[in-house]
């Protein structure tokens, strides 16, 4: 059963990819979220039956002496339960982006599912892998999948840039994973997971073993410094962000760090990294979001600090907290990409900018709701899922590093501002269209009612869920005492924006004109970008073209041109003096010489049958001549 | 005893190589090339009488055999000879040459 | 009593396969290969290869040479200058050697030491071989069968040509 998890998006990838073309677009579509449901029902059904971790190895690859690299599947509750939340998760995304890429269908679409279907699948492998090869083949068909879906609007140029950019920051983050698994397998003599949690001891060099495991999960999930790939991210389709920062990519560097918890908790500094990267990333990526006006980028940089979150509760040693938060983040995350992606539908696909929009609310009333429901979940507001999973982490680590809890406090200020001002600028005051926005279809209204509904109750899984992973909770009471730090932030962050967008107290323009320089440089996200394109990306190429010119124009083409002169000089001495005056004579003779041997030679071949068996006659007396010289009689 | 069949057979064998030399009709040829076989035979059989096993004998039965297609195929590619070339033709078969 | 047996066959095999090779005429070759063939079925009988004698009796001296024989009356001798005789060169050249080699081998067989394996022929040639033949070698026996069709229907193919032709 755990096979088939994996089997269905191979199978629908393979399927669409090789028949999309005659199945045509819409089917190509129900394939995809066919199979990704048929995927979470399989995933449901193993959780059911899951007594204990299991490792299910399907075939043994390179046995070398006692060794061998096992392919195989690993299931356990932390891996099934995250695989479930994402295979529930993006069944529901395949679905809508059905009705999302309904105005592109007929421009071969279905390569769009079967990416989503590769996507799906990679993810799966990272999650069910039971050997770290395995986790990076799958983390690997992640970024390959992820550099096809940003990149799907190909024909135009920045969605191309786009995907290189993450491509390469990926890259990265990828090699040094890579070293990563490669130095484990040094230190460990394995690289099976149920093997290296049995062997988890400490180890001289751990330290710089996990921390470069952590640097692939930095560039997977758009961590510090390796950040700058995921808000141009947005560049493919909608359906393609909400899987990317809901269920797939980015999740798949804080399940990395959490599968391998035993390892990474041997080492403190590791930990202490890990903690120092996700609060500054969480800070840094709050305050570029609640400057940016673009709809979907201003989600994507709340991503980028809701996983630093995550980074920090992993980094604090309360995995089980990260985890469930990056449940809950799931599905809110989802429902606002979604949602994102309706008003953009709705809108025509004319404009992203949110201060183009506003008063969508009487248009898009389904789309409305699901929206504030999203962003009352991300802000932590009560009773929303996003409450419950921020504040179990919050509340833990106020016992461990005040300081740190403050830092994750202030952010979910941030949080709370910046995505309700995103909504009511959006949704509410007055927006004037030429072409009247509408409310989306049903294909799309629904997937977004299934998420708004688990945002709204999915909170309440907390107890459960700690207790399903053996880990340990304050009860209910005492648990809704210690978070309301976290409520009093929700509702000034809440307040604020409302203050400033809805009630208009300060005109946001004036605010904006007075504090234009701090606003431009937090907006550059702290000239982070405009550094590693300008600076690292022009610099290196500025570089390059130095070498070019210096080095391979004037040096080595200058050598090689001069070794060519010398040479053809040279060549036309031998010729002149050697070729012409003695080969070719010599040569000349040789013909005459061979022809005329030939011509001798040819009365031995007669033609005549009784003349070769002759010869063969002698043949047979020479050898038998032989045979008695050498024979003892 | 067997020495003197085997001497035979042999000696069998090289007249008909000799025959293949000299002669100049093809059908002769032919006959020549079946006395080769006969030669083989002979040593064979003499072969398996010493040893005191019939294994010899088996392949003389497929020599047997091979020498009947070979009869039927060498006649049959005399008259294909005589009928692409003519009766009167005057030359000499030299194929393997020309 | 062997060896006188073995006396007559041989003069009779060599006298008759030489007058084969040497006699001019397309038909006293075939007379003369007729008693070859019943000298080397002598010799079968008297190696004790009953089977193998009887084979050659059917096969050679009333299948092949009246196989012969026929394509040689087909065959209009008289207009057909160029079979007739021998090469001379060849002839000449061809003796030597001829007496050379048959020396060399008479002398390789003559001092070789056969195998000392003696064990008696079993007194039922027949059913031996054939035991021999069906278990055995079932295979080259099979083989054999198939090169026979085959060598059918290349002489079909030939017949063909010529009744076109």
């Amino acid at each position: 059963m755990p096979t088939l998890i994996l089997l269905f998006p191979l199978l629908s990838f393979i399927t669409i990819g090789l028949f999309g073309r005659r199945l045509g677009d819409f089917t190509s579509g129900l394939i995809n979220a066919v199979a990704g449901i048929l995927s979470f029902i399989a995933a449901l059904i193993t959780m059911l039956n899951l007594k204990a971790p299991e490792d299910i190895i399907l075939y043994k690859f390179l046995p070398v002496s006692h060794t061998s690299i096992d392919i195989g599947i690993y299931v356990d509750r932390l891996s099934i339960s995250t695989t479930l939340t994402v295979t529930f998760v993006a069944s529901v995304i395949f679905v809508y982006a059905i009705g999302y890429m309904r105005y592109l269908f007929g421009n071969w679409t279905f390569k769009f599912f079967a990416y989503f279907s590769l996507f799906l699948f990679s993810m799966l492998l990272i999650l069910l892998g039971d050997s770290l090869i395995l986790m990076f083949f799958g983390w690997e068909g992640v970024g390959l999948a992820s550099y096809l879906l940003i990149g799907y609007f190909h024909e135009e140029k920045f969605a191309t840039k786009a995907s290189l950019e993450a491509f390469v920051m990926n890259r990265i983050g990828d090699w040094s994973f890579i070293l990563g698994i490669i130095y484990t397998f040094w230190l460990f003599g394995t690289l099976s997971l149920p093997k290296l949690f049995e062997n988890a001891s400490y180890i001289p060099g751990i330290t710089l073993a996990t921390l470069l495991l952590f640097g692939g999960a930095v560039g997977k999930s758009g961590q510090l410094p390796l950040h700058t790939w995921l808000p141009n991210a947005m560049a493919g389709p909608t359906p393609v962000s909400a899987l990317l920062h809901a269920a797939t990519m980015v999740a798949a560097g804080v399940y990395m760090v959490a599968r391998l918890y035993p390892l990474f908790s041997l080492s403190h500094t590791t930990l202490s990294y890990i903690t120092i990267t996700g609060v500054i990333t969480m800070v840094f990526a709050a305050l570029v979001a609640t400057v940016h006006d673009d709809i979907k980028k201003i989600i994507a940089f709340s991503t980028m600090s809701q996983l630093a979150i995550m980074f920090t509760a992993l980094g604090m040693g309360f995995p089980t907290a990260a985890m469930f938060h990056l449940t809950t983040h799931a599905f809110f995350k989802a429902l606002l990409f979604l949602a994102a992606g309706a008003v953009i539908t709705g809108l025509h696909h004319h404009t992203q900018n949110i201060f183009e929009m506003g008063g969508l609310k009487k248009y898009m009333p389904i789309t409305f709701g699901a929206f504030m429901i999203g962003a009352l979940a991300l802000s932590g507001f009560p009773p929303f899922a996003g409450y419950f999973s921020k504040d179990a982490i919050v509340s833990s680590i106020m016992d461990k590093s005040s300081l740190v809890a403050t830092m994750i406090l202030f952010t979910s200020m941030l949080t709370a501002y910046y995505i309700t001002r995103e909504a009511f600028v959006v949704f509410l005051g007055q927006g004037h269209y030429h072409e009247e926005p509408h409310e989306v279809e049903s294909i799309m209204t629904l997937p977004m009612l299934i998420l708004s509904f688990l945002s709204l109750v999915g909170g309440f899984l907390l107890w459960s869920y700690f207790t399903y992973m053996n880990s340990p909770i304050e009860p209910p009471s005492s648990f809704i005492i210690h978070s309301i730090y976290g409520i009093i932030v929700a509702v000034v962050g809440i307040s604020l924006s409302y203050l400033l967008y809805v009630k208009k107290i300060i005109d946001p323009n004036t605010l904006y004109e007075l504090f234009k320089p701090i606003h431009s440089f937090v907006k550059s996200q702290f000239y982070t970008e405009y550094i590693y394109h300008n600076i690292f990306a022009k610099g290196y190429l500025a570089i390059s073209r130095l070498v070019y010119k210096i080095v391979d124009r004037i040096l080595i083409d200058g050598f090689v041109n001069g070794v060519a002169k010398l040479f053809m000089l040279l060549v036309r001495f031998v010729w002149e003096f050697i070729d012409i005056r003695f080969i070719d004579i010599i040569i000349h003779k040789l013909v005459i010489w061979t022809f005329s041997f030939g011509r001798k030679m040819r009365i031995i071949q007669s033609g005549y049958l009784n003349q070769y068996i002759f010869v063969v006659l002698i043949g047979i007396v020479v050898i038998l001549g032989l045979i008695i010289k050498g024979m003892r009689l | 005893m067997d020495k003197y069949y085997m001497m035979l057979g042999l000696f069998l064998v090289f007249v008909g190589i000799f025959g293949i030399i000299i002669r100049k009709n093809l059908i002769t040829i032919l006959v020549a090339t079946e006395i080769m076989l006969n030669g083989v035979n002979v040593s064979l059989v003499a072969a398996s009488h010493f040893l005191g096993k019939v294994d010899a004998q088996v392949m003389s039965i497929v020599i047997l055999t091979v020498a009947a297609s070979e009869v039927a195929i060498g006649l049959g590619l005399v008259v294909s000879i005589f009928r692409l070339k003519g009766y009167e033709a005057s030359e000499e078969i030299a194929e393997l040459r020309d | 009593m062997e060896l006188l047996a073995f006396v007559v066959i041989g003069s009779v095999a060599i006298v008759s396969a030489l007058g084969a090779i040497l006699v001019k005429s397309p038909i006293h070759v075939m007379v003369w290969f007729l008693g070859f063939i019943l000298s080397i079925a002598a010799s079968f009988f008297a190696l004790k290869a009953d089977l193998l004698a009887g084979l050659q009796l059917v096969i050679y001296a009333v299948a092949i040479v009246v196989f012969y024989v026929l394509v040689i009356t087909t065959i209009p001798w008289e207009k057909i200058k160029m079979f007739e005789g021998f090469y001379k060169k060849e002839l000449i050249f061809a003796l030597p050697a001829f007496f050379l080699t048959i020396g060399t081998v008479l002398y390789l067989v003559f001092n070789a030491k056969l195998s000392n394996m003696r064990q008696m022929l079993p007194k039922d040639n027949v059913s031996a071989l054939g035991t021999v033949l069906f278990t055995k070698y079932i295979v080259p026996f099979e083989l054999a069968s198939f090169i026979l069709l085959i060598a059918m229907i290349g002489a079909i193919i030939f017949g063909k040509e010529k009744a076109n032709g």
